[in-house]
């Protein structure tokens, strides 16, 4: 990328801004209460911010987010290690492991509300289910995958198999498992969703469906925007760490 | 040389190997009758080789002639099909202390700088704190490797990473040295550079080394001995002494003795090339 | 696309075996090799495995046993949790078996899973189609990649599932909500994928196309189109996966009519075995869908390797 280019790309960056403005006010105009225009949109995300009630929605979804994506961290990473470094359980679940990724959450909701309610542990669950396949399998691939030329190096100097999982595949898998945890979360995002939309109405879910009941345009855009915010801040920060730890992974190929 | 028949030639049983006088001078590594087997292919087999104490013995072969393997199998690292390896005397039953390997994609851990990578063997060890303190900046500054110690692989050219290679294999004061092409996947000029400081090196601090090669000039220039491996299985077709007293120098490269060994072995290998061409024809 | 077979096929195929790999992976069929008795090991030797990796297994059980084991162990543990834990109503394995034939007989179900899966195939199509077009721009003209590239991945981040609420007001509660929500799930992915696809090809691949004086579609479809097929066909791959989730969202959220919303009805009625079939069959269809595209990608790529 030439330095040159750089005032041209802010430049267009701020034209497909404003293109953006005009043709949402524009078509608010045409399309009348079903669309919101931007002032308005604006105007209510503030009246949202005022009130408490976004804070107060965000709060209550991001103790769901945050505890499912805690659980199938806590859960996914070890379970991805052991099903791959010892042959006999790789072979035994595997086909589980992605048989089970393989099933779409959302039709599970149904069942889950039926046997559990709709209480926090179930919409935990809903996350958990949404999160944890990407960590564990990237576990799985990270610890399957450590080049056999640094197990020979390791072996070679009589390392033992506790030392070779401190020294080897516990580092050596640490780069997956963030591009794993960055997958989880983008899972745990879909799942915080699925969960307060579909297993009763509560936090962002609530705000959601409430705005949609009652043709509250402004209100739904406010909160899909604000939840986009968040999504992308916290798909940049994962993939920023992922990017740092990118490097030696290159590096190995070598 | 006898061939033995592909599939057939293994040995029924291991025998025993001479565990031979050992100690300096002695006989270091002794491989007996060794052979291994991938499912019905035979890799090597009957190969019979002794490496005394401060020499040097390099093995030459077409690809896939099962150096590398014989040499993994002298490290512990690969299973004998049939007969044995023995260090001092010990049959090799799994990695051994005292037995170094440099590899051929150097193994490098890409999260341990230049320092930890060289310190790992000695880690492993369980080396006293101290001892690890001394003994790691000495040898990597005998690879030349001061002021990279903070480094980490991936800031290093390949040729300085074989160093820390070099350096982690050294640091735990080995009596064999195994050396799996160390310097394949190293360009041209660097590798010439290391060549030589690896003997500088060793004649510095002589012991046991086995060195792998593709190469035939480096076989010739590195080995006391050559050790020519061909045929499938293959076996070994013939031992070249080298004859060219160390320090060798860059001077040895253009020495009679040297053209002449280079070709012989060059000779014994097209040999190989020609034949299987006419068979592929 | 042109076969890259035409060289090489007549002669020089043989290599000699000394260039053959030594690793030769054990097992696998080939049982004709396998048959031959390998020589006894040595009785005297102390220890059974060594602390150092050999490529060969020795006495393992097959994959398949062990496989179907876990499999059987699984199904069990679900038919005794449901029946100790759950009331009757819940759905388990004996019972969902029970209940395939006489649920693949309903026709209703057919009409069901062929609203929602039509819905998918259709709004995948409609969203490859343009998400090509704009991703095959984005890659290879700056101005339109910095013009959409913070919408397309501000949205590509978005769940769509939050964007369904949106929709219903902007479309109301039919099923052309459905469609284009999924249309929508299923071009974001095939854009972000395509872009990147078209964006990374080797250079070298630029330099020779420029020496040979190619004309701008040469570059675009022959060849930044073709470097993006195998990106596309992951894009689609994920996309498929989104559009399946936004589809059962709609239909739960709208009551459009589909295999997911009568998954809701029947869960709702005390008939979730019944409604376990569904999931199966929606499952089935996404494992299907991916695994046709990677055999087109390995029939029709053998370039890319796996």
């Amino acid at each position: 990328m030439f330095a040159t280019e750089r005032p041209a790309r802010w430049s267009v960056y701020a034209l497909s801004l404003v293109v953006l403005a005009v043709v949402w006010q524009l078509a608010a105009i045409e399309a009348g209460t079903l669309l919101a225009s931007f002032t308005e949109t604006m105007a209510r995300l503030a009246e949202l911010v005022s009130s408490g009630e976004l804070g107060s929605a965000l709060w209550a979804s991001g103790r769901i987010f945050l505890t499912g994506l805690a659980l199938s961290i806590v859960l996914g990473l070890p379970l991805g290690l052991v099903f791959a470094r010892f042959p006999l359980v790789t072979a035994a679940v595997e086909t589980y492991v992605y048989a089970l990724y393989a099933i779409p959450v959302i039709t599970l909701v149904p069942f889950i509300l039926a046997g559990l309610g709709f209480d926090f542990r179930a919409k935990v669950l809903v996350v958990v289910l949404s999160a944890i396949f990407p960590i564990l399998i990237s576990a799985m691939e990270g610890a399957r995958s450590v080049p056999g030329r640094l197990l020979d190096v390791a072996h070679s100097y009589g390392s033992r198999e506790r030392q070779l999982w401190a020294d080897v595949v516990i580092p050596y898998t640490v780069p997956y498992a963030i591009t794993g945890i960055k997958q989880g979360i983008a899972g745990a995002l879909v799942g915080t969703i699925i969960a307060e939309l579909f297993l009763n109405a509560t936090g962002v879910g609530d705000l959601l469906i409430r705005a949609s009941t009652n043709y509250d345009s402004a209100g739904a855009l406010a909160v899909t925007l604000v939840i986009s915010v968040i999504a992308v801040s916290l798909m940049g920060a994962s993939g920023a760490v992922e990017r740092r730890y990118a490097r030696w992974r290159e590096g190995l190929s070598g | 040389m006898t061939r033995s028949p592909a599939g057939t030639g293994a040995v029924p049983t291991a025998r025993p190997a001479d565990p031979g006088p050992g100690g300096a001078g002695g006989p270091r590594v002794v491989v007996s009758r060794a052979g291994v087997r991938y499912g019905d292919l035979t890799v090597f087999d009957g190969i019979d080789l002794t490496i005394q104490d401060r020499e040097i013995v390099s093995i030459v072969g077409p690809s896939g002639c099962g150096k590398t393997t014989l040499l993994r199998s002298i490290d512990g690292l690969t299973r004998l099909d049939s007969g044995s390896v023995s260090i001092d005397g010990t049959v090799v039953d799994g990695p051994t202390p005292g037995v170094s390997m440099v590899f051929q994609h150097f193994g490098l851990f890409p999260w341990k700088n230049v320092y930890n990578n060289v310190a790992y063997g000695l880690k492993l060890q369980k080396a006293p704190k101290e001892r690890i303190a001394q003994v790691v900046p000495e040898y990597i500054d005998l690879v030349g490797l001061s002021g990279f110690e903070k480094a980490f692989p991936h800031q290093l050219s390949g040729g300085m990473q074989q160093r820390a290679g070099l350096a982690r294999a050294l640091a735990v004061e080995p009596q064999v040295l195994l050396m799996d092409e160390p310097f394949s996947a190293i360009d041209a000029q660097t590798r010439e550079i290391l060549q030589f400081e690896l003997l500088r090196i060793w004649e510095s601090r002589p012991i046991a080394m086995l060195f792998v090669t593709h190469s035939i000039e480096e076989a010739v220039l590195m080995g006391d001995r050559v050790v020519v491996l061909k045929g499938r299985p293959s076996h070994i077709h013939e031992v070249i002494d080298v004859g060219i007293p160390h320090p060798r120098t860059r001077d040895t490269l253009k020495s009679a003795r040297f053209q002449d060994v280079t070709a012989h072995v060059w000779d014994l290998l097209m040999q190989d090339v020609i034949e299987a061409e006419r068979e592929v024809g | 696309m042109t076969k890259r077979t035409g060289t090489g096929t007549g002669t020089g195929t043989r290599e000699p075996a000394a260039g053959r790999p030594v690793s030769v992976p054990a097992g696998s069929g080939s049982s004709a090799t396998e048959a031959v008795p390998l020589p006894a090991e040595p009785s005297g030797t102390p220890q059974a495995v060594p602390p150092g990796p050999t490529r060969r297994e020795r006495g393992k059980p097959p994959a398949w046993l062990l496989r179907t084991g876990t499999g059987l162990l699984l199904l069990a543990l679900w038919e005794a949790a449901a029946r100790l834990l759950g009331s009757e109503f819940v759905a388990r394995p004996t019972a969902v078996a029970a209940a395939i034939p006489e649920v693949l007989v309903t026709e209703t179900f057919w009409q069901d899973a062929w609203a929602t899966v039509g819905a998918v195939v259709y709004g995948v199509l409609i969203g490859a189609v343009a998400g090509m077009v704009l991703g095959l721009a984005m890659g290879r003209i700056k101005v339109v990649r910095w013009f959409f590239t913070s919408y397309v991945s501000g949205l590509y981040t978005l769940p769509m599932v939050a964007v369904v609420p949106l929709m219903t007001i902007w479309l109301g509660y039919t099923s052309e909500t459905r469609l284009v929500a999924v249309a929508l799930s299923a071009f974001l992915p095939i854009v972000v994928t395509t872009a990147d696809g078209s964006r990374a090809i080797p250079k070298e691949y630029l330099d020779v196309a420029h020496t040979f004086r190619a004309r701008l579609h040469h570059i675009w479809f022959g060849i930044a189109l073709r470097n993006a097929i195998p990106y596309l066909i992951a894009g689609m791959q994920l996309a498929i996966a989104r559009a399946l989730v936004t589809a059962v969202a709609v239909e739960f959220l709208a009551g459009v009519p589909g295999l997911g919303y009568s998954i809701l009805q029947q869960t709702r009625s005390f008939q979730q075995n019944e409604a376990f079939v569904g999931v199966i069959l929606l499952t089935l269809f996404v494992v299907g869908a991916r695994a046709l595209l990677t055999l087109a990608r390995r029939r029709f790529l053998p370039w890319y390797g796996r």
